[in-house]
């Protein structure tokens, strides 16, 4: 009797871990990251594994050439904002309000849309299913978004200051600059829920990857807001021009505006915890989801002077050189990672 | 690494857990309109009155972030009674049909198929329609998930609740669950753990999902659903994206239930008539599609979603009741009707 | 044994919850009080949770046994 059970249970634990050994292997290709690059009407992507540079193109579609009627040093270096899911990628050329969608799994440009109006910079909701446009100020406008395209009329959305602006998990709330002070307010009508007075405002906010903290980022100092407490519960001082949190989102990593370091402060008070000296001037920095961090630099000492992709701050620091004709000179670089999650989501439990 | 680690073993504890107190959670809710012996029910009250202020702490600490579940009133009450009389069907609650299956009851096995059939379905197949229409009207609090914590705020408009007042609203509740508890008559004809055992493993197996969960960066606690949902779907379209840790919770699930099983010596391998077997497959799918338009089960609701006082949650909770309850009173009826043609007695 | 003698017998072999104690109850209702029925179960949740609904509705359980791998049986007599 016994025997026949035994027999079982080594059939059913062999089972077992020809599952585990499948799920392991599939999930280990699940999610991978990408640095994207943009100067004028080109476009670059590294690979922030081994630094190579695995597409190069330029970003016009069928219907929409930023170089039409103009010279090539006169096209103004996008914006780069990817979806939520990192599916799409939005390259914003503000002269034209206008943007090149580029798929970011086969990372080519697929379509353009067409934006408000004197838009400056765009943020998607958490979800993805929004896009506040800023036009100019403290004016905003929300557009419906899906899969890449802008599916319907956009509408006047509440003023939320110039600065750069959050959503909450599932963008029910969104985050702004109101005068000084840090608004919470509904995503759908407008109205504000909390008013947080946060001292030498107004900031760029930026929220966690748990949702539970703002980081403000200006250059006078950082702030520190604990949403659920609907406070400031901490300050640092120095000048700051932006800044990432760390996946865990327990630490916030901030770059100087000098670009010469970055702050690494924790977000239970905003102390400093240490601080990352930089070989050279970075004038951004992102983080893949494993968190590890990489930079863009207009001015290393490498490649001539050039913009370079510095991948791995923390670690080995290798320098990824863009290929020759990629940035004319005195074009701007712009650069920003892009995760994409397959699948991802948060829509049942 | 660590996440599939702590999953496993959570898992096999959980499933241990499950099986050796008889946690069904489908008797639990049968039990409170049609019979006198609510020992279950305790056994998930004491779930609940051990998790309110653990998580209430984590989440004070920095060390968990609760999400909540929207809340949809007509997402949570279709669902959550198409699930209720699934479970009635299906012989079991998610949970249930799990730890059953482990032991070789082949009707939970068929249930459990159904179940996952029934899920992707509703998330990615021909009913998807439905449950986005379901889940559009969603109703918020100050713009965000409603919970008994975000409550008064409906009373007060711009007031902000703070901790102070979340472990007020959370003491309440939870002295109302002890003054129930303190109450219980003794358990009589126990097989396995008694009711206060399986709620404090349970219970404590339950903070662990929140608190791994958390060190990969999803902010909810044990589910059952979305696992299920992950892992058919990679079987089926070889998508990973929805492997977390509580997948490996899963998994580790079913030895535990196994293990729990054999000790209890109640392994062996049950065939239900074919009629039976075809009702707990339509069961199944009736549970997988109503988990999946609520937007959870009796775990990830149930004990989850009610444990950081979820409204939506409560709601396709008592959804999920009000399912069970008619459903039983039916088989009830067909039952008797069946029985007063042909005596069941020999 | 007194568990050894019944009037009736009542197979629930293949049944889970709620069939095992709804049948369970009606097999009792053909009774009369003082008749022993005796039930048997493949699980060891219904061979908890029968005997446990059907003392608490006030019959007298007068044994729960297993009698092998996944099989119990449960004698009860119906208290009229």
């Amino acid at each position: 009797m016994h025997s026949g059970t035994m027999r079982r249970r080594g059939r059913g634990s062999r089972t077992v871990v020809a599952l585990l050994m499948l799920v392991i292997g599939a999930a280990a290709f699940a999610q991978s990251d990408w640095i994207y690059a943009a100067a004028g009407d080109r476009f670059a992507v590294v690979d922030p594994r081994d630094g190579s540079v695995v597409e190069t193109g330029r970003l016009a579609t069928a219907d929409y050439d930023p170089a039409a009627g103009r010279d090539r040093a006169n096209i103004a270096t996008p914006l780069i904002v990817p979806t939520p899911g990192g599916k799409y990628v939005f390259f914003v050329f503000a002269d034209d309000a206008r943007a090149v969608v580029v798929d970011a799994e086969s990372h080519a440009p697929v379509w353009s849309v067409e934006l408000p109006a004197g838009t400056q910079t765009i943020s998607f909701s958490s979800m993805g299913e929004t896009i506040l446009a800023n036009t100019g100020g403290t004016r905003w406008i929300e557009l419906p978004h899906r899969q890449g395209r802008i599916t319907g009329a956009g509408r006047t959305a509440p003023s939320l200051g110039a600065g750069a602006i959050a959503f909450n998990r599932r963008a029910t709330r969104v985050y702004g600059s109101r005068g000084a002070d840090l608004v919470f307010a509904l995503t759908a009508s407008g109205d504000a829920v909390q008013t947080v007075r946060v001292d030498g405002g107004p900031y760029d906010w930026h929220i966690s990857p748990n949702f539970r903290f703002l980081v403000g980022v200006s250059e006078r100092r950082l702030a520190l807001v604990d949403e659920t407490r609907g406070q400031a519960t901490g300050y640092l001082d120095g000048s700051f021009s932006g800044g990432v949190f760390h996946p865990s989102s327990r630490q916030f990593f901030a770059l100087t505006a000098d670009g010469g370091s970055i702050v690494v402060a924790e977000t239970g008070r905003l102390r400093e915890q240490s601080r990352i000296d930089l070989p050279f001037r970075l004038t951004a920095i992102f983080r893949e989801e494993s968190g590890r961090l990489h930079g863009l630099s207009h001015s290393s000492p490498f490649g001539a002077g050039s913009p370079v992709i510095l991948t791995d701050i923390t670690g080995d620091q290798g320098i990824v050189e863009f290929p020759a004709g990629f940035a004319e000179p005195g074009v701007d670089v712009a650069a920003t990672i892009v995760t994409l999650r397959p699948g991802g989501g948060f829509a049942c439990f | 690494m660590t996440s599939i680690i702590t999953g496993l073993v959570t898992g096999f504890v959980g499933g241990y857990a499950l099986q050796r107190g008889g946690f069904c959670m489908h008797s639990a809710f049968r039990s409170i309109a049609y019979e006198k012996d609510h020992s279950i029910v305790r056994a998930w009250l004491l779930v609940l009155a051990i998790n309110i202020p653990a998580l209430l702490l984590l989440e004070q600490l920095g060390l968990i972030f609760p999400a909540r579940a929207p809340f949809s009133v007509l997402a949570g009450l279709i669902g959550g009674v198409v699930f209720g009389i699934g479970m009635v069907l299906a012989g079991g609650c998610v949970s249930g049909t799990y730890y059953r299956t482990s032991k070789g009851m082949t009707g939970s096995l068929v249930a459990l198929l159904g179940f996952a059939a029934g899920g992707l379905m509703m998330t990615q197949g021909i009913l998807r329609p439905l449950r986005s229409w379901a889940l559009g009207h969603e109703i918020l609090i100050a713009g965000e998930e409603a919970s008994l914590y975000n409550l008064p705020t409906i009373f007060a408009s711009g007031f902000f609740p703070g901790f102070g007042l979340r472990w007020i609203i959370a003491g309440v509740v939870v002295i109302a669950i002890a003054i129930f508890l303190l109450r219980a008559p003794k358990q009589t004809f126990t097989i396995g753990w008694p009711w206060w055992v399986t709620g404090i493993v349970i219970g404590v197996v339950a903070i662990g999902g929140w608190y791994f969960s958390s060190l990969e960066y999803r902010d909810y606690g044990l589910s059952i659903v979305q696992p299920t949902n992950a892992i058919a779907g990679w079987l089926v379209n070889g998508e990973t994206g929805g492997i977390n840790w509580t997948a490996w919770f899963l998994i580790g699930l079913v030895p535990g239930a196994f293990a729990a099983a054999w000790r209890g010596g109640d392994l062996s391998l049950r065939v239900p008539s074919a009629g039976r077997l075809l009702q707990n497959l339509g069961g199944g799918i009736l549970m997988g599609w109503g988990a999946n338009l609520a937007g959870g089960c009796n775990i990830g609701h149930g004990v989850t979603g009610m444990s950081v006082l979820s409204i939506g949650s409560i709601w396709a909770t008592a959804a999920t009741m009000l399912g069970v309850w008619a459903m039983t009173w039916l088989v009830f009826r067909i039952t008797r009707s069946q029985a007063g043609a042909k005596p069941a007695s020999a | 044994m007194a568990e050894d003698t019944f009037d009736s017998e009542l197979d629930l072999s293949g049944e889970v919850c709620p069939y095992t104690l709804v049948k369970s109850k009606l097999a009792l209702e053909d009774l009369v009080a003082g008749q022993v029925l005796r039930i048997t179960v493949d699980n060891n949740e219904s061979a908890g949770n029968v005997p446990k609904g059907l003392s608490l509705d006030g019959h007298e359980v007068l044994g729960v046994n297993r009698e092998g791998k996944g099989k119990w049986s449960i004698t009860v007599k119906h208290a009229g």
